[in-house]
């Protein structure tokens, strides 16, 4: 649906230059929710911003809705980048609708924009505005509604032209976090109802851990991580991908609780501090207690937490394991061969106060 | 009848000249205002959408046409209704009687209201141009049917500020030969001491700036939210 391909893109401002994008490659297939996160200053909201051409790249290309040259938006002339803009809906952190309409107009100005004819923009509007839950406020303007009502009527606004691809641009960074998952569940069911792609710009996990089935975690201009957002945190290869799986498996409480006594005198000892982490089918199995008996080991469960990715649960555990050296070794092992994903945690280290995890699974 | 001949002997004496005067600055404020408002939102608009960042940027014409415009706001109006005797005279034919105060007018006060339509116009949220661009709307759709609907409180305002500066205008306009109320002030209260001309037309002049006031305030309340 969208194949983005070695995508630059530089600011000149003034005397320095900032490089927003550095050779940023992705494909969205047709039907998915691709999210794409980053910290402020990554280049994301640069990225979603090519895509529809608000931007305009310095090199590469960017297909949309086909591989070959016509659908190339980098290259389109700008009456063809318009048409090819109404197939694509976009939704903003901070709404933008217009202040001066009330939410029918603002849902109906699009089609008014194209000429579709007053009987069909009053059936559209009323549909868009059910799909949404907001008919009953087709009359007020936005000055009275909530954050969450302003970015239904945006969606409404930016699915009316029936376009292929929805692009959201931090599109629930503004809300409150019971208001963001009602958003969220929104774009979810617009995707599942009317077969529409998304790309979803955010900063907060949440949002993709939600929603998102793929993901790309961008970081001064460079896809750093990509692929299913399972994968992609559970499995982190950039330090940054690390710190949001961290973020959302609130590790980073993990220092504070290491250093307690009793953690120290089992490191002391000679046992391991360990993260297990289990996906699927591994987390039915009841393999803490299962180790500690096969493998004569103690388990120390530390802490750990269950994490929802879509409708995925991700058990997260840090344990401390006691025991001989051969017979950690073999836990391990089996705990592994039962997929549930493992990892040391180097506490040698946290006495400089810098837990990190040794990449050996 | 009896009182108020006693109370405005010189007004009702003079009524017919009175009368004219208050048609002569009608005519002269409406002109100018509809002429101020033609030309003002015009150059407010090209002001606006040339700047740094938006629709039409253009760093040549953004470092000259707003030089142009700050000149004329620079020269007090006594001043430019000398200044421009040639050219008044060159559009109308004249440079006395309403005509010749109308061009000036509109001169000096298309620059003010250009410069307020100008910062209503940057006002509208970039983000409210970057939907209407995301939607594909053309560039001239977004700058007349988006960002003049999204910026009209301000607009009708500073119309309604404009309206009230012009009312002053057309006054001074009137003592170098445009006629009007300012004119009949001048020449039959103050140069002839009668008093009661003079506060007559004040009247006249405050009933005028006070009910183009309402009327701009009842626009205000009907077309925004």
């Amino acid at each position: 649906m969208i194949k983005i391909r070695d995508i630059y893109k530089t600011y000149q401002g003034g005397s320095t230059a900032v490089k927003a994008l550095r050779g940023v490659s992705l494909d969205v297939a047709k039907g998915e929710i691709y999210g794409v996160i980053g910290h402020s200053g990554s280049g994301k909201s640069t990225l979603i911003r090519c895509i529809n051409q608000l931007e305009r790249v310095d090199s590469g290309q960017i297909f949309v809705g086909g591989n070959n040259t016509n659908n190339d938006i980098t290259k389109l002339p700008e009456s063809k980048l318009r048409r090819k803009r109404s197939q694509m809906g976009m939704i903003f952190q901070h709404f933008n609708l217009l202040n001066n309409s009330n939410v029918y107009q603002n849902v109906a100005m699009p089609l008014v924009y194209y000429r579709v004819n007053k009987k069909e923009i009053a059936a559209r509007v009323k549909n868009l505005l059910e799909l949404v839950g907001l008919w009953e406020k087709r009359k007020a303007y936005p000055s009275e509604l909530s954050g969450g009502q302003k970015q239904r009527v945006a969606i409404a606004r930016a699915l009316a032209n029936n376009p292929d691809i929805l692009l959201s641009d931090e599109a629930t960074s503004a809300l409150d976090p019971d208001t963001t998952e009602s958003i969220l569940a929104l774009l979810k069911e617009v995707n599942q109802k009317l077969g529409i792609t998304i790309v979803i710009i955010a900063h907060q996990m949440s949002v993709i851990k939600d929603i998102c089935s793929k993901v790309a975690v961008l970081h001064e201009g460079i896809i750093v991580d990509q692929g299913q957002t399972v994968d992609v945190f559970t499995n982190p290869t950039h330090h940054v991908t690390e710190r949001f799986a961290n973020s959302l498996f609130q590790a980073e409480r993990l220092q504070d609780i290491l250093s307690s006594g009793h953690i120290r005198n089992i490191c002391a000892a000679g046992g391991t501090v360990a993260r297990f982490l289990f996906r699927g089918s591994s987390a039915d199995e009841a393999l803490i207690s299962q180790i500690s008996r096969d493998f004569n080991v103690d388990v120390n469960v530390i802490f750990g937490n269950i994490v929802l990715f879509g409708k995925e649960p991700i058990g997260h555990l840090y344990v401390a394991i006691s025991g001989s050296d051969d017979n950690i070794n073999k836990a391990v092992a089996y705990a592994q061969s039962r997929g549930v994903l493992f990892s040391r945690i180097n506490t040698n280290a946290t006495s400089d106060k810098k837990a990190s995890l040794d990449a050996n699974d | 009848m009896q009182t108020i001949e006693t109370l405005l002997p010189n007004v009702v004496k003079y009524w017919d000249v009175f009368l004219q005067a208050i048609i002569d600055t009608l005519i002269m404020v409406s002109v100018t205002l509809a002429l101020v408002i033609i030309f003002g939102t015009l150059i407010g608009i090209i002001l606006a959408v040339i700047s740094k960042g938006h629709l039409y940027q253009n760093a040549i014409l953004n470092a000259i046409i707003p030089k142009i415009v700050n000149l004329f706001r620079a020269i007090p109006f006594v001043i430019l209704l000398a200044l421009l005797l040639p050219f008044t005279r060159l559009i109308v034919g004249t440079a006395i009687g309403v005509p010749g105060a109308i061009v000036p007018m509109v001169i000096a006060m298309t620059p003010f209201v250009s410069r307020q339509i100008e910062l209503t116009l940057l006002e509208v949220d970039m983000g409210v141009i970057q939907m209407a661009r995301s939607m594909g709307f053309s560039k001239p759709y977004i700058v007349l049917r988006i960002m003049l609907s999204e910026a009209r409180a301000g607009i009708i305002r500073s119309f309604v500020i404009s309206s009230i500066s012009i009312v002053s205008f057309a006054t001074m306009a009137g003592v170098i030969g445009g006629g009007g109320i300012g004119d009949f002030a001048i020449r039959y209260g103050y140069g002839r001491m009668m008093t009661d001309i003079t506060f007559v037309s004040v009247i006249v002049l405050l009933v005028l700036v006070f009910s183009m006031q309402g009327i701009g305030n009842f626009i205000l309340r009907k077309t925004t939210h």
